[in-house]
């Protein structure tokens, strides 16, 4: 996607948004609620027309052909209640080019993988929501998509569930399959994803691999257990500190290396026992520039911080 | 058709016709409608099981009971006599009598005839009822009637024979100069029965299409499909696969139809609307049912694209009434002028209306069951008709297109217009 913008009204939901996920890795794609994902979502898949920029899937524009190699899974699942399940899958295995025989294959080995065999032959409204859920995970991934994109995919599920679609997720990276999904679990994203990206506001503030992720936050804290000598707390690199007695928890300036504050230290003639590296987690990262975006004053933080970065 | 709106179509076809309701609709129709053609038959033939019983008070001392008994005898009524206590000089006189013992009146006969003493030259007879005899009042006016002119002739001075002879039925024979201009009442029947199963046939299955829209809406199930299929993929898929539906249940009650008229029904209920041998005489014009059904199959097209477009507008149950509701006028308003039509099926303003596409795929059947159709008119109407579905699909597309994702708020008119034009 390249400097997509798209408004509902006076609402802008995407705002100058580029993004490009490499071939065969996976992809998360981060953001609090209403910041703009699932409407950039559809703007890749041709659901929504953006008011200007450019989409294309797979290398080409969007068109028949190329829908027909994507798996999208929504948030808002809808299925045909009154249908059994067999003949679900059945039809979105159609619609995707699949012969009948293929799709009543596949659909028949991936019910025997996601244990509901038994219940091929019942009507999609005799099924639980999370079996539902698993029918509808199946009608994605049933012909084999090159791009799989999931939002939301294992939310409402029981952990001994949404643990066998992550496998299965990550089992279709390694066949060469592109995953993208929203979530609001970072966990997950730190989890099984190569890349994420981060919508808050409409715009785009976090895009590339997670080692990327962490070394562009700008921040990297040291935690520091020592006796002797204060002083080299003063040090330029620290940019503040909590002080708790023996250990004290820094926070680096930007730019700054955590080697010249311990050369520092050492010189100083402090006995250090312990100096460790805490590079942010995803969640902290998460919830700095997600937050950022609400409140005006950090807001100019997050923005030097990206200036920063790049 | 791609892979995709076969798809599409066939999953709605299968759905509905595996549906019970549709066995049921399917079944219990053709019943319907054959309940209402015998039971009138039925019903008919059970009253005329029992002879009506005219009690007659005959004061002009004119033999009318005779005469009256004679003409009634054709009808499968008679007149008797009445002799009551006291003398009845007015109609007062004999209600009062009736009214006295109503349970002996009504054991006696089932209407009282006073022929007053001047009815020979001003006075007029009166009949007083004392059970339901419905249609039958008729026959016995008309009995009277003819019992006070015979009396009436014979005063003139004319002998008995020469009364008869000129109170003897008169048949008068119409017959039209080109036979299929002007058609019996047969085709009138075949025509409002057009008028009536097209009508609610486009009703049910455009209310139908509407409804699975809203359906898809509401279940979400929408979301997954636009991301693999175009909307104008879906709306055709819907249309043709519900229309298919309705085609499917028409080609059972043809079936149902054909089968019963082997066994001879149809010809008893030629009999008792009296058509047997205009029926007989006449090869039946075939072209009425292939023109009957080339304007469902296209009628049904226009009104479901729109009804779909409609649909696309509905975010709950509680909107249909409001929505649908201005959409059906267009189907609802030939109804109202059907008895128009086959009165008079080739005024300018009827042909007009009846060739104007919104109203042609209800119209044009009637017409052509009724009148001889001039082709170029059927024709015009057709061609006029393919427009208007390429038309309503074009605009119905672009509203369903943004629709279909809609949910809360109804859009309004000015927001309408911008998705046709933008859309």
């Amino acid at each position: 996607m390249r400097g997509v913008n798209k408004a509902f009204g006076s609402n802008q939901a995407v705002r100058e948004f580029d993004f490009e996920l490499p071939r065969g890795t996976v992809c998360g794609l981060l953001g609090p609620n209403g910041a703009g994902k699932t409407t950039a979502i559809r703007i890749m898949l041709d659901i929504l027309g953006p008011d200007s920029g450019t989409v294309e899937l797979l290398g080409e524009p969007v068109n028949a052909g190329v829908r027909e190699r994507v798996g999208y899974l929504p948030e808002e699942r809808g299925m045909y209640q009154k249908m059994k399940v067999g003949e679900h899958l059945a039809f979105f295995g159609a619609i995707k080019g699949m012969s009948r025989r293929d799709a009543g294959r596949e659909a028949a080995r991936w019910l025997e993988r996601l244990d509901l065999r038994s219940r091929a032959n019942d009507r999609v409204d005799t099924l639980s929501k999370g079996m539902q859920q698993k029918v509808q995970f199946i009608a994605t991934i049933l012909h084999q998509p090159e791009l799989l994109i999931l939002d939301e995919p294992f939310s409402g599920l029981d952990p001994i569930n949404s643990e066998l679609l992550r496998e299965i997720v990550v089992e279709r990276k390694r066949a060469g399959t592109t995953v993208l999904f929203s979530t609001h679990l970072i966990d997950d994203a730190e989890r099984i994803c190569d890349r994420v990206c981060m919508i808050a506001g409409a715009r785009k503030v976090l895009d590339g691999t997670l080692a990327e992720v962490r070394a562009a936050s700008g921040r990297k804290d040291v935690n520091v257990v020592f006796e002797g000598d204060r002083g080299w707390l003063g040090h330029p690199a620290v940019a503040s500190l909590t002080d708790h007695g023996r250990r004290v928890e820094v926070r680096l300036a930007p730019g700054a290396d955590a080697q010249d504050l311990l050369r520092a230290a050492v010189d100083a003639g402090a006995r250090i026992e312990r100096f460790e590296i805490a590079e942010p987690s995803l969640r902290e990262i998460f919830l700095e520039r997600a937050g950022a975006r609400g409140l005006p004053a950090t807001e100019l933080q997050a923005a030097m911080a990206e200036a920063e970065a790049s | 058709m791609n892979h995709r709106v076969w798809a599409i179509l066939r999953r709605e076809y299968l759905e509905r016709v595996r549906n019970k309701w549709f066995l049921l609709a399917t079944l219990l129709v053709p019943l319907a409608m054959l309940g209402a053609t015998f039971l009138p038959v039925v019903l008919a033939g059970q009253s005329q099981e029992r002879p009506l019983v005219v009690a007659v008070i005959d004061r002009s001392g004119g033999e009318l009971t005779e005469r009256l008994d004679a003409v009634l005898a054709r009808d499968n009524a008679e007149a008797r006599e009445f002799r009551a206590d006291r003398e009845i000089a007015t109609i007062g006189d004999l209600r009062d009598i009736l009214s006295a013992d109503l349970e002996t009146a009504r054991t006696t006969a089932d209407a009282y005839l006073l022929f007053p003493s001047d009815v020979a030259t001003f006075g007029s007879p009166s009949i007083i009822t004392v059970a339901d005899i419905g249609f039958r009042e008729r026959t016995l006016r008309t009995a009277a009637q003819d019992a006070v002119q015979w009396l009436r002739a014979r005063e003139a001075g004319l002998q008995p024979g020469a009364a008869d002879a000129l109170l003897a039925d008169v048949e008068v024979l119409v017959e039209p100069v080109d036979p299929d201009a002007d058609r019996s009442e047969v085709f009138q029947m075949i025509g409002f029965a057009f008028a009536m199963l097209l009508y609610v046939m486009f009703l049910v299955y455009g209310q139908m299409v509407a409804r699975g829209v809203l359906e898809e809406k509401t279940s979400d199930i929408v979301e997954i499909l636009v991301s693999s299929v175009r909307p104008w993929e879906m709306m055709l898929g819907k249309i043709v696969g519900i229309g298919a539906v309705g085609l499917t249940q028409v080609g059972i009650w043809a079936v149902v139809a054909l089968v019963l008229s082997s066994f001879g029904l149809m010809g008893r209920v030629g009999e008792f609307i009296g058509a047997t041998a205009e029926l007989a005489q006449m090869a039946f014009p075939w072209s009425i049912l292939v023109f009957a059904l080339l304007y469902f199959v296209l009628g049904y097209l226009m009104y479901s694209a729109v009804f779909a477009g409609a649909g696309a507008l509905l975010t709950s149950e509680q909107d249909i009434q409001q929505v649908l509701i201005p959409v059906m006028l267009p189907i609802i308003f030939p109804i109202l002028i059907v008895w128009q039509v086959m009165d008079t099926p080739n005024r300018l303003w009827i042909v007009a209306t009846s060739m104007f596409p919104l109203f042609s795929p209800i119209l044009m059947p009637v017409r052509n069951a009724v009148t001889n159709v001039p082709a170029w008119q059927n024709a015009v109407s057709i061609v006029a008709l393919v427009a208007a579905i390429w038309l309503a699909a074009w605009i119905a597309g672009r509203i369903y297109r943004v629709g279909i994702l809609m949910k809360g708020k109804r859009p309004s008119i000015p927001e309408l217009v911008r998705w046709m034009r933008h859309g």
